[in-house]
């Protein structure tokens, strides 16, 4: 049996290869050494707290479970291969609840800061952006969280995404334009002047 | 215009923030694997014992009509030898009345 000390100088993809054989030692470190990361991807794909720490607690098990999931001979790197898990369930956990909670995030935020109206207007202008990003297709979505929020190349987040990069450039300019498009018409982004000039009147 | 929009866009998308988790999910999920882990051994082990079993009698391996005669022979012996009339023919109080023959016959009945 190895020391704790030196498993923590181990890869992930290392640990992963004890992990296939059981190792409970190497899985708790991956859990330590990632669920922060994982958990603020599966909050941007759904930003709920308890159903994100939920997501990422139903894909840690997933690997535990069936450890056999991860191929080390393909080359993946840990991260970038767990991102897609914890996406996809992600994905399959909005699906089944669909957007049934829009107002009720916004109402948590503003009883907490119900008294200060600075507060309350930045926590509206951040719902607002969220409610955006959550109106726009989800592949527009995954690649917009994995290259400006995960801070993941184009390259890694093409490999998560299964997709060419040309493909994921093409898929977040269009989350931007979507953006923007939507926030303008919100109110929330650009002034008057610039909005009249974005829809060209 | 539309420059000064995707910089205003990055400004606002660069204050998205992402709450706390509430609790603490590392010892959450670390301990539910390990609960996990216990259950599927203890199901290993119970699993264990009927997989055995199960291979034992695979093992007996019978053609259909020899186990039905096989069962017939078998229930039928268990019958007959409890039924009331072979009980009865079979009723000897003991031993020696088992070997004794008829009082009426004497030494002069061989000779």
């Amino acid at each position: 049996m190895v020391p704790t000390h030196k498993l923590e100088n181990l890869s992930d993809e290392e640990l992963m290869v004890r992990v296939q054989d059981a190792d409970h030692s190497a899985f708790s470190i991956l859990v330590t050494r990632h669920t922060r990361m994982f958990y603020a991807a599966a909050y941007r794909m759904y930003p709920y707290q308890d159903e994100a720490e939920d997501i990422v607690q139903e894909a840690f098990m997933k690997l535990w479970n069936r450890p056999e999931i991860w191929k080390a001979d393909k080359g993946a790197k840990f991260t970038t291969w767990f991102y897609r898990v914890v996406t996809n369930q992600a994905i399959d956990f909005a699906r089944k609840i669909k957007n049934t909670k829009g107002s009720e995030v916004l109402d948590r935020i503003t009883d907490k800061t119900a008294n200060q109206q600075e507060v309350m207007e930045q926590a509206q202008q951040e719902q607002m952006l969220e409610d955006a990003i959550q109106e726009l297709p989800e592949r527009q979505k995954l690649a917009l969280n994995l290259c400006f929020y995960e801070g993941l190349s184009n390259k890694e987040a093409a490999e998560i995404m299964e997709v060419g990069v040309k493909a994921l450039e093409s898929l977040l300019m269009r989350a931007k334009a979507g953006l923007k498009d939507i926030l303008v018409r919100q109110g929330s982004l650009g002034d008057e002047e610039k909005r009249g000039h974005y829809y060209g009147s | 215009m539309v420059h000064d929009l995707d910089k205003e866009l990055d400004a606002l998308l660069s204050k998205r923030a992402v709450p706390e988790m509430r609790s603490n999910l590392e010892h959450r999920i670390i301990q539910e694997s390990l609960r996990q882990e216990t259950q599927s051994a203890k199901r290993q082990s119970e699993g264990g014992f009927f997989a055995g079993l199960k291979a034992v009698l695979d093992n007996i391996v019978l053609p259909q009509p020899a186990l039905a005669m096989m069962m017939v022979l078998m229930v039928g012996g268990v019958l007959g030898a409890y039924s009331p009339d072979v009980m009865q023919e079979d009723d000897v109080d003991s031993f020696e009345s088992y070997i004794m023959m008829s009082d009426e016959i004497g030494y002069g009945d061989f000779l």
